[in-house]
């Protein structure tokens, strides 16, 4: 692939690379100055406060410029941001679920209720822990026993709880909307009265469905006309590729445009 | 010829870029038309066939990562759903959206205050901006200046003489407090400065919308609501027993479970809008419509054919559609330049470097015969 620096020293950054960190460094700078000295920019203080809202842009800008600098190349600014991302990521979600789900639905019941009595528990007795929540307690518990090797085997009772009660609550249910429903509105008569696109979508369905599925059925070989209906599955299934790939690209595009967007609108005011 | 397949990446990433940034520069300038798709439109028909007072659920289930896409569509279902007078439950299944989707909810309800505005109407710009900054500097002597009393709602798109509604009052009231101006605004031939005297809000919390905030589960949750609401979400985000918002003249009057909601929306970034079709629409029999972001469109149109789903909102597509269908141009419409400009200098690209390849693989490398 052509490239567009050539590196004097291994291991040491190259012209070209220096000339981008600086540019950079520089388009963050003298943009965040416009940002603020501009008539319509952010100002410094805001009845009679430090604006902590600009300083929360100056910041998203940075990060922003830093992770898009993986484009040109990897670099310790990428590097930088994208451990601040997952590190304050995981520590805002570690607090949100301490509080939303282990804070009022087990440290409390079991453990607060036995000194304190709060009016929207359901059921609970004052002055009593409800002793049915130290089942699935020990069963977390036991799924932590994955990061001790000798008692990691323990985990497997809480997994196969898990599993089983995954299967039987999915399956049937998985079972009756991805299959049976979708089968019911597949085998249907063609509607002729609604008209020739609906008649023709519906034969359409009908027919990708089936090539699909003689595709994907290895049982008999794909000769004579097995082999025809499967290749037309492989048409109805790279149309379906595409059509996927073009929802992905709509879908990356909208969150650069909306970056893009950030900058012009959010960080320069212009 | 083989440099036409070798040309470096990061030239196209710049194109892509100085292209994105032109049009967003010069959004206000590109129009495209924009005409809403029949899955759209199986959303819109569904919410606004609602009868006022229809409890609705609406499960905003993303994080920042996937604001781009979602929220202006969350905006835009919010507001339509606000417009028709129904009575708006919300919810997360993210722990990251918590606190995200909670301030969209509580702006579009703000949305809906009715603003008693002091107009000051002047004939031309220069003077309509000198006011405006004698309002920040001296606002004792701005409120000397002649002006007329006019009441605006922007979330019902009402607005007394001397100015009209237009869709552009979203962008210039939204957020202005009492004793504030908005910038100056052109109607007619006049430049009209809009101050706010007084801010009613006419959409109130636990009476016409509240917000359950987020419980883990998933489709256990979807469960567990479809037996009982009031177990699986005991109190609202701010500590409200549910039980007492299902009371007298309450936002969940008459619902204690799943198939009490007249409708569902999900707006989704993960997989939460197939479990809520498998677990709770499919299993418990209420009508339902998905938001969700583009990747994950093309997985949900099966369940749009069989009318599992009313419709689909996909990506920021069906988030600009959505904002034509009720009239309000938002974030989505102003990026709709920049993403059609992204998407023919893909296809451009694509077409380029199949022709490229189709020359390339007719050309003989140096030396062959």
């Amino acid at each position: 692939m052509a490239t567009l620096d050539v590196p004097e020293k291994k291991g040491a950054p190259s012209i070209g690379d220096i000339l981008f960190y600086v540019v950079l460094f520089n388009l963050f700078l003298w943009g965040s100055l416009f940002a603020f000295l501009h008539e319509d920019g952010h100002d410094l203080r805001v009845n009679g406060v430090f604006n902590y809202e600009a300083l929360g842009v100056l910041i998203a800008t940075g990060v922003t410029l830093a992770l898009y600098s993986f484009l040109y190349k990897d670099n310790p600014f990428f590097k930088a941001a994208e451990n601040l991302y997952v590190g304050v990521g995981l520590g805002y979600e570690l607090v949100l679920v301490w509080y939303s789900s282990i804070k009022p639905d087990l440290y409390k019941p079991l453990i607060r209720y036995a000194v304190r009595y709060e009016l929207w528990q359901e059921g609970a007795i004052k002055g009593q822990p409800d002793f049915w929540l130290l089942i699935p307690l020990f069963l977390g518990l036991l799924l932590l026993s994955r990061f001790i090797p000798r008692l990691s085997w323990l985990s497997r009772w809480a997994f196969a709880f898990y599993v089983g009660f995954g299967a039987g609550a999915s399956i049937p249910n998985v079972i009756a909307s991805n299959v049976l429903q979708q089968l019911k509105y597949t085998l249907v008569p063609i509607p002729f009265d609604a008209g020739f696109l609906a008649a023709f979508n519906t034969v359409v369905i009908l027919l990708g469905v089936v090539s699909v599925l003689l595709y994907f059925f290895f049982s008999i070989e794909h000769r004579g006309a097995v082999g025809i209906v499967s290749k037309v599955g492989v048409w109805f299934l790279m149309i379906c590729f595409g059509a996927s790939f073009g929802y992905t690209v709509m879908g990356r595009m909208a969150l650069l445009v909306q970056r893009v967007d950030f900058l012009i609108h959010g960080w320069l005011r212009l | 010829m083989r440099w036409l397949l070798d040309i470096d990446r990061r030239i196209i990433f710049l194109l892509v870029l100085v292209l994105i940034v032109l049009a967003t520069v010069l959004q206000d300038r590109i129009e495209f038309p924009i005409v809403s798709s029949s899955p759209v439109d199986g959303v819109y028909d569904a919410i606004d066939g609602l009868p006022a007072g229809s409890p609705v659920l609406l499960s905003m289930d993303y994080d920042p990562a996937s604001q781009a896409e979602l929220e202006p569509m969350n905006r835009a279902v919010l507001r339509h759903l606000f417009r028709k007078d129904l009575r708006i439950t919300g919810m997360t299944h993210w722990p990251r959206g918590l606190n995200f989707v909670e301030q969209v909810v509580q702006s579009t309800a703000r949305e809906f205050d009715d603003l008693s505005v002091e107009v000051r109407t002047f004939d031309s710009k220069k003077a309509a901006t000198d006011h405006l900054a004698l309002v920040k500097t001296k606002p004792d002597e701005a409120a000397k200046v002649k002006a007329q009393l006019a009441t605006v709602n922007i979330g019902r798109e009402r607005a007394e003489a001397p100015i009209q509604y237009e869709p552009r009052l979203y962008t210039l009231l939204d957020e202005v407090e009492k004793g504030l101006a908005a910038e100056p605004f052109e109607q007619g031939a006049k430049h009209h400065v809009l101050t706010v005297v007084e801010r009613k809000p006419t959409k109130e919390y636990g009476k016409d919308y509240c917000y359950l905030g987020v419980r883990l589960g998933a489709a256990i949750l979807i469960i567990n609501m479809g037996q009982s609401l009031f177990d699986a979400f005991p109190a609202d985000k701010y500590g409200t027993p549910t039980r007492e918002l299902a009371g007298q003249g309450k936002v969940l009057e008459g619902v204690s479970k799943l198939g009490d909601f007249k409708y569902l929306m999900v707006v989704a970034a993960g997989i939460s809008a197939e479990q809520w079709i498998i677990y709770g629409s499919q299993k418990y029999g209420f009508p339902m419509g998905v938001g969700c972001t583009a990747v994950m469109a093309p997985d949900l149109y099966p369940y749009l054919n069989s009318k599992q789903i009313t419709g689909i909102l996909g990506g920021a597509k069906g988030a600009w559609e959505y904002e034509a269908k009720i009239r309000v141009p938002d974030k989505a419409t102003s990026r709709v330049p920049a993403q059609t400009m992204a998407h023919v200098l893909v296809i451009l690209l694509v077409i380029f470097c199949n022709v490229a390849y189709l020359m390339v693989g007719r050309s003989k490398p140096p030396g062959a015969r």
